[in-house]
C-alpha cells in the first residue's frame, strides 16, 4: 500500500480550514480551481470582518483589506497588500503558473467612489493575462440594506458600461454578483466579483 | 511515489507536521511552485487507483467521490485518497547554461 497520508489525516494535522478550501487551493490543478477555492476562503475573511463589526467600525480600507490579507498570508497564501501591479493594489495574491487575483477595496460612500473602483481594477490593475483574469470588488458596507446597496450598484454597473454583463447574481443568497467584461489591454474576457461586506452595526440597544 | 510522508523523509523529519505541511504548499501553490497534485485512492479490498485528476479536484472540492472501477459513490472518500506529487519544474526557473 502506497505510505502517504489521507486527505483525512491532513485534516487532523492542519485542522479542517475554511471546510476544506485551503487544501483545495494548494493542491489546485489549474486556475479555475484555484480562484473557486479562493473565493471561498476569502469568505471566511469577510465573515470574520462581520463577526467584528462593532470593533473594527474605525478602521479605513487600508485596515481592513490588511486583516483579509494577514489572514490569507497565515494560510501559507501568497497574498500582499498595496503591490504595485499598474498601481497600488489593495489585495494581491500570487500563485503557481502565472497566477494572479486582485482586489480592490472601497469603504462605501456614494457610488462614484464605487466608480473609481471599477476602473482602478478594470483598467490600472487587470493584466489579463493567463491565469490572471480574475478580481474582485470589495465593498465595505456601514449603512444599512447591503443587498440595496449592491443591487443599486449593479444597475449602475450595467447602466453605465456598455460592454459589461452580470454572468452570476447571488445578491439575495450571498451578497455578491459577477461581471464579465472585454479587458481593453488584451481584448479577453476578465471576471470581476462584487462582493459587498455588511460591516452596517447600529444595534437598538 | 512523492507523497507527504517521502517528501518530509526528505527533510529529514520523522513525521509530517503543520511546519511541513506549510512547506509543501508552498512547493505546491506559490509562484515558485515546483510540485503537482494527484490523488491515490485505496479501496476498501486495498486495491489502488490514480485519480483523474477532475475526480480529484472534484473530491477536494465537495468531498465526493465515485469509485472508478464500480461507478458507487466512495463512502468517507478523504480517508481513503491520499495526495501525491510530480515535479514540474516550470521553465523560468531553470539555470541558463553556460
Amino acid at each position: 500500500m502506497t505510505d502517504g497520508v489521507t486527505l483525512a489525516q491532513l485534516e487532523g494535522i492542519i485542522g479542517n480550514l475554511c471546510d476544506g478550501a485551503v487544501l483545495q487551493y494548494h493542491l489546485a490543478k489549474d486556475h479555475s480551481a484555484r480562484v473557486e477555492a479562493l473565493e471561498k476562503i476569502l469568505e471566511f475573511s469577510y465573515a470574520s470582518l462581520v463577526r467584528n463589526s462593532h470593533l473594527n467600525k474605525e478602521q479605513g480600507e487600508d485596515e481592513l483589506s490588511v486583516t483579509i490579507v494577514e489572514q490569507l498570508r497565515s494560510l501559507s497564501i501568497q497574498a500582499t497588500h498595496d503591490t504595485q501591479t499598474g498601481g497600488h493594489c489593495d489585495i494581491h495574491v500570487e500563485g503557481k503558473d502565472h497566477f494572479l487575483w486582485i482586489g480592490e477595496a472601497k469603504i462605501h460612500k456614494d457610488y462614484e467612489w464605487l466608480v473609481k473602483g471599477f476602473l482602478q481594477l478594470s483598467t490600472r490593475y487587470a493584466t489579463g493575462g493567463y491565469g490572471q483574469d480574475h478580481g474582485e470588488i470589495v465593498i465595505y458596507c456601514r449603512v444599512r440594506d447591503g443587498a440595496h446597496v449592491l443591487s443599486k450598484w449593479k444597475d449602475l454597473v450595467e447602466e453605465q458600461e456598455a460592454e459589461i454583463s452580470v454572468v452570476e447574481d447571488k445578491i439575495e443568497e450571498r451578497l455578491w454578483f459577477r461581471t464579465k467584461h472585454k479587458l481593453n489591454r488584451t481584448g479577453l474576457p476578465f471576471y470581476i466579483r462584487h462582493r459587498l461586506i455588511p460591516l452596517f452595526h447600529e444595534p437598538a440597544r | 511515489m512523492l507523497t507527504y510522508n517521502a517528501l518530509s523523509g526528505l527533510a529529514g523529519r520523522d513525521k509530517v507536521d503543520t511546519d511541513m505541511v506549510s512547506a509543501i504548499n508552498f512547493l505546491t501553490s506559490s509562484r515558485w511552485a515546483l510540485l503537482e497534485a494527484h490523488g491515490q485512492f485505496v479501496a476498501d479490498d486495498g486495491s489502488e487507483f490514480s485519480l483523474d485528476d477532475d475526480d480529484f479536484q472534484h473530491l477536494l472540492a465537495t468531498g465526493e467521490l465515485i469509485h472508478p472501477a464500480t461507478g458507487d459513490p466512495v463512502p468517507d472518500a478523504r480517508t481513503k485518497v491520499m495526495p501525491y506529487f510530480v515535479v514540474n519544474f516550470p521553465a523560468e526557473l531553470e539555470v541558463q547554461a553556460g
